[in-house]
């Protein structure tokens, strides 16, 4: 590790010291930075755990505030502010950061110093912030942070030639490991007394005269003339002025006649900070940093440069997903095999050692048949997390967002929404929750509405039941195989549906202009088996507690439903008659028969219709279903496996109830249809509660209940008029 | 009714109990406050996510 070095400000400049604001002896830091520099890490190091949370007025956004003393015993306060890439005041976040800087804030005056957090890894996408941040004329100190990382990645950053650019005092700092803090602490305490930062960069004078007047205008709205130029710059790229300049007159008309001249004289209002920021940063970098060797960063790039390509991007992603979803069926058979086996001896064994009457049958067809049937389950589910954890950990989940992005700006939704969509792939509760990032209150409606069509993990057991009993493993192409490829499509029916639905609502019900996102993409690296490990474990326990808790407990519901009343079996009638007519007879035989009409013209029985109404409590709770039917029904109970049962299941007339075009229908229905309580309830929640959330929730609920029959009517009267059937 | 009915009766008496009591915890998420515990540990969006 290279020793912690201050950047030393040239004689040359006077200082021009200010006092502070706050008064009392007490200085106050604000410590600012781009996302995974380490800010949180150092504002640890910095105060310990003498810290206070909070939420900035007005808004969820969290405020963390810390305390130390510096050398001489003044007490120092750091105010952590959010994570932001810039201070375009786009998002809740960074209308925050700018708001406390340029002291409009409420309950919060200007920081007496500002501590700019840099990752020396990254330097050049850093000092983008950094330069917006100086031109506000604040004392400012920089951090170069994480440069034991760089200095590994063979990136070497010269902190004193970064003083002499900047202006302003520049220390190396390994917050982790607590080096350069009291350097960094030294030269907070000074920087009150040090000259302050200037614009760096000449803007074109057609730019320059055309921002006077805006200039003009936040001098004369209170802001100091410094960050009236750095304002006027920055507001030539936004669409809203945001609400920390609510109030100033004539502001808006300003920004209009300026943005018209810098559009007359050739140049782009959108683009100009942008270029003029880079132009000067790319100098700058060329100067201070050192690349003295290639190292991981290098690898990573070599790969991106495949992986990231436009064309064979996307061909790569969707081929690897195929690999994932077939190796789901490939290695779970055997194991899968094994655990019906074993539920299938439980079964007997347990019918064997108990008295026949009504407990063994709850013990048998609820308890074993009902939530056993969705236990079989469990291998699938570990393997796919094993594969989501290893594409996480290994940084190519971050690589498949970016990739996704450009089909998620093509439908008008901010980059932003596929974080939540991604995370709907296990749960849409955790992705309803985490649409709270998106800053346009449109963008996040329209991604809660459509984020159940991502497949959830409770879908897996109900496709790998349809895929492994009726669609054959045969293999396409050489490599894949149509189980794989079945659930993949599955995967995608439900993504590409999403992006459709999400178009529409953004042309119709929630008009808006989508946003270009900024996201990192950490190196590549091999997973550590023990970080998988956790994470699987994680995911198989929760699967486990639900088939232990609710599906259980539905289970046992479900069979009594199925069992009573009594039917007495008529004179002559055989087992498997007399076993049929006490199910019809049932509460649930009853109430299959009632919505039977409903689900006849999707090709199902009563019994796939009564699976599919207990389900909308939970998706899984389809299988436990079928497993408690078949269960209870079933004269010979030689045969445990569901799957066995559903394929030998008939109709009065002979023909077979599940046929490969019913399997795909029924899958279809269930890519579509919103069967969650939680995730409704969220959604209630997230917008706006009250009226208003279950106005929404319900019509959620109505317009994928509508989209899942229509398309599972629509392949399987499809599918018969092409003789599938 | 003999000890087996009363034993099955029980379990789904329980079962039953269980389910509203999940149910109602489920309403209460809909109310409940911003920054609450998500579907309540069984889809894995608890506390630890």
């Amino acid at each position: 590790m290279e020793v912690a070095e201050a950047g030393a400000i040239p004689a040359s400049h006077a200082p021009s010291p200010a006092p502070s604001a706050h008064g009392g002896g007490v200085l106050h830091v604000a410590l600012i930075g781009n996302p995974n520099t380490g800010k949180s890490t150092l504002f640890n190091a910095l105060t310990g755990m003498r810290q206070r949370v909070g939420n900035y007025s007005g808004v969820t956004v969290e405020r963390v505030e810390g305390r130390y003393r510096d050398a001489a015993g003044r007490p120092v306060t750091v105010l952590d502010l959010p994570g932001t890439y810039s201070l375009s005041a786009s998002s809740p976040d960074e209308e925050i950061a700018l708001g406390v800087l340029l002291g409009r804030a409420e309950g919060l005056d200007t920081p007496d110093v500002v501590v700019v957090v840099l990752d020396a890894q990254n330097l050049e996408r850093n000092l983008f912030l950094a330069t917006q941040v100086l031109e506000l004329g604040l004392p400012t100190v920089v951090a170069l942070n994480q440069v034991d990382a760089a200095a590994a990645a063979g990136i070497k950053t010269d902190p004193i030639e970064l003083t002499l650019e900047l202006g302003v005092p520049v220390v190396a700092t390994v917050a982790t490991r607590g080096e350069g803090l009291d350097l960094l602490k030294q030269a907070v305490s000074r920087a009150v007394d040090l000259p302050r930062a200037e614009r760096k960069f000449d803007l074109p004078p057609e730019a320059a005269a055309a921002l006077r007047p805006v200039e003009a205008c936040l001098v004369a709205g209170g802001l100091s003339a410094s960050a009236a130029a750095m304002e006027a710059l920055r507001l030539l790229a936004v669409t809203q002025l945001g609400p920390h300049l609510a109030g100033i007159a004539g502001l808006e008309a300003a920004v209009e006649r300026a943005r018209a001249e810098v559009e007359a004289a050739g140049l782009s209002p959108r683009s100009l900070e942008a270029e003029a920021r880079y132009g000067w940063i790319a100098e700058v970098a060329d100067r201070v940093v050192t690349r003295t060797a290639t190292g991981r960063r290098s690898m990573t790039d070599r790969v991106d440069a495949v992986v990231l390509h436009r064309v064979a991007g996307p061909l790569i992603f969707v081929a690897l997903m195929a690999l994932v979803f077939q190796s789901i069926f490939t290695w779970s058979e055997p194991l899968i095999g094994w655990v019906e086996g074993l539920f299938g001896a439980l079964g007997a064994t347990v019918a064997a050692a108990m008295p026949p009457g009504d407990l063994q049958g709850l013990v048998v067809d609820g308890v074993i048949a009902g939530a056993g049937s969705v236990l079989v389950f469990l291998p699938q589910i570990t393997i796919l997390f094993l594969f989501i954890g290893f594409l996480e950990d290994s940084g190519y989940m971050a690589r498949a967002a970016f990739i996704m992005d450009r089909f998620m700006r093509s439908v008008g939704l901010h980059g932003r929404s596929f974080i939540p969509l991604l995370s709907g792939y296990a749960c849409a509760v955790p992705g309803v929750m985490s649409t709270r990032t998106i800053e346009s209150p449109k963008d996040r409606l329209a991604t809660i509405m459509v984020l159940p069509l991502m497949s959830c993990s409770a879908r897996i057991p109900i496709y790998t039941l349809l895929i492994g009993t009726f669609i054959p493993p045969v293999a396409v192409a050489g490599v894949f195989n149509l189980q794989g490829l079945t659930l993949l499509a599955m995967y995608l029916l439900g993504t590409l549906t999403a992006l459709a639905m999400a178009a529409v609502f953004k042309k119709t019900l929630m008009k808006g202009q989508a946003r270009p996102m900024i996201m990192e993409l950490p190196p590549y690296r091999l997973p550590s088996l023990r970080g998988l490990a956790l994470s699987v474990s994680h995911r198989a326990s929760l699967f486990l507690k639900k088939a232990g808790t609710i599906i259980l407990a539905l289970s046992v519901v479900l069979w009594a439903l199925a069992t009573y009343p009594k039917t007495e079996a008529a004179p002559g009638m055989d087992e498997a008659a007399a076993q049929e007519a006490q199910l019809a007879g049932s509460v649930l035989g009853t109430l299959g028969h009632a919505i039977e009409p409903a689900v006849r013209p999707l090709g199902y029985d009563w019994k796939i219709g009564v699976g599919i109404v207990s389900s909308f409590a939970a998706r899984e709770v389809f299988v436990a279903t079928m497993g408690t039917i078949y269960g209870v029904g079933a004269a010979d109970e030689s045969s445990t496996s569901l799957r066995d049962r559903l394929r030998a299941e008939r109709h009065e007339s002979g023909a077979p109830v599940y046929t490969p075009l019913v399997a795909v229908g029924l899958m279809v229905f269930y890519v579509y249809a919103m069967m969650c309580m939680s995730t409704a309830a969220v959604v209630v929640r997230e917008t706006g509660g009250g009226r208003q959330g279950l106005k929404w929730a319900a019509f959620q609920f109505g317009w994928m209940l509508a989209l899942a029959y229509l398309a599972a009517l629509l392949v399987y009267q499809g599918g018969l008029l092409l003789g599938f059937g | 009714m003999d000890v087996q009915t009363l034993i099955v009766v029980a379990l789904v008496l329980a079962a039953a109990g269980y389910l509203l009591g999940r149910w109602r915890k489920t309403l209460a998420l809909a109310r409940g406050p911003k920054d609450g515990p998500g579907c309540g540990g069984g889809c894995g969006c608890g506390p630890e996510h």
